[in-house]
Order: C-alpha cells, then sequence, then structure tokens
C-alpha cells in the first residue's frame, strides 16, 4: 500500500479523473472530500463489507426453509400457537 | 429463445435468455457473475428466485419491498440515476434482498440498505448502497404481512 502524508487543505490525484482531498482533520477523524467520474462507486468500506457479508448469507439459502415459510400462508394459526424458541 | 439453467436450487429451469438481467458490475460478494434471471418460486407469493445464469450454485430469495414497507424511498442521486441509464421512472423496478436465516427460517430479514436497482427497458441492475443510515442491511419482516400480500408484477413479466 502507498502511503503519503497530507495536511489540511493538500490532496492527491489518483489517474486523470480521481481526485481526494484532506477537509478536516479533527481528534480521530478526517474528513475527505472526493471528485470522481460518475462510474466510479465510492463507498465507506465498512459499509459495502457489510453488504457483501449479507450477501452471501443471503445467497446460502435453503429452498426447503422457503418453503418451509411458505406453509405458513396454508396454515397461517400454525405459527402463534407453536412453542417459542 | 428458452436456455436450461441446472440450478443447484432450484432443479432444471428454463428461462427466456432476452429477458436477462445484467449487472455489469456484479452483486458486491460476486463481483464475476453478471447474468440473473428472474424466477417465480410458486404463483400467488411475493417471493422470486434472482438466478445467476452462469453460477448455477447461486441464487437469491428477492421480493417487492414496497409490500411490507410502503414507503420505502431508496434516495439514488442524479449520477446514479444516470449510471443505469434511468430516465423515466416507471422503467425502474427495486428489489430487495431476503436473508432466510437458517437456524430460524422464520426470522427473515430485507437487506434495505442495498437495494437491487433494474432498468426494465435496458434490463441491466446494479445493487446501490444507501448513504442513508435509516435503512439496515437486517430489516426484520412481518412474515403476515409479506404473505397476505398478492404476488407483484415485476421485472421478469412484464
Amino acid at each position: 500500500m502507498l502511503v503519503l502524508t497530507r495536511r489540511s487543505g493538500e490532496g492527491i490525484v489518483i489517474g486523470d479523473q480521481i481526485r481526494v482531498v484532506v477537509i478536516e482533520v479533527h481528534g480521530g477523524q478526517v474528513r475527505l472530500g472526493i471528485e470522481a467520474p460518475a462510474g466510479i462507486t465510492i463507498y465507506r468500506e465498512e459499509v459495502l463489507n457489510k453488504i457483501k457479508l449479507e450477501n452471501k448469507k443471503a445467497a446460502d439459502v435453503d429452498p426447503t426453509q422457503l418453503k418451509k415459510i411458505l406453509s405458513k400462508k396454508d396454515r397461517p394459526s400454525e405459527g402463534e400457537k407453536g412453542p417459542k424458541k | 429463445m428458452n436456455m436450461m439453467i441446472e440450478s443447484a436450487k432450484l432443479g432444471p429451469i428454463a428461462i427466456d435468455s432476452e429477458r436477462l438481467i445484467t449487472f455489469p458490475e456484479g452483486i458486491p460478494g460476486f463481483p464475476e457473475v453478471k447474468r440473473y434471471a428472474l424466477v417465480e418460486n410458486d404463483k400467488g407469493h411475493p417471493f422470486f428466485w434472482l438466478q445467476a445464469v452462469e453460477d448455477p450454485d447461486l441464487a437469491f430469495v428477492v421480493t417487492d419491498p414496497l409490500i411490507f414497507k410502503p414507503d420505502y424511498r431508496p434516495a439514488l442521486s442524479p449520477e446514479e440515476l444516470k449510471e443505469l441509464e434511468i430516465e423515466q421512472l416507471d422503467s425502474v423496478v427495486v428489489l430487495t434482498i431476503l436473508t432466510i436465516p437458517h437456524d430460524d427460517p422464520l426470522k427473515i430479514t430485507a437487506n434495505l440498505l442495498g437495494p437491487l436497482i433494474i432498468n426494465t427497458t435496458t434490463r441491466k441492475g446494479k445493487q446501490f448502497v444507501l448513504s442513508d443510515q435509516n435503512y439496515s442491511h437486517r430489516e426484520p419482516l412481518s412474515l403476515t404481512q409479506l404473505l397476505s400480500a398478492p404476488a407483484p408484477e415485476i421485472a421478469g413479466k412484464k
């Protein structure tokens, strides 16, 4: 990983279309301004990781479990009466 | 034209190759898989399968989020709309991926933080990650509400 030191107000340029500027450094936080073309998606890393993990979990679905859920539709009272875990 | 997929989850299914949905960047976590088919599970309920074409093992359960969250309005920026070449809002379909936990399938959740936005004209889609922190990636669902809803008319059927 390339490591650079920047002060508030200074920036870096990535390629010819992406620019990142340090807006403010305060306490343990850094505010960044980012300019990039419309096609480039910019995410907070931990939020994107959360979505990736959730997608993996969602893809792990077992079709028999969906059937189980749908069987509730035909017998809607069953869920309410069943023992609580 | 119909093509067959030997889906690990659904068995052999016939899909219309002209009705595929392309996710040019894939779906986060599965960047290499670009093409999906929207498959009805059973008639008369609001669940659909989003079956990957290139990977027969990969499929998601999806639904129309407005069924259980009528006020759901994922805010997309003009740049994001442009990215999907969305000009008219009536050519947009919003879907949400559902997670059905193995240990307790009735604790089903919806990923409202990462909606699937599909342009029904170009049949291109993308999973956006909202900056709106009011929406959760694990929004609990009311099954009663979901199952009493009529099956929606969504992308694959239009």
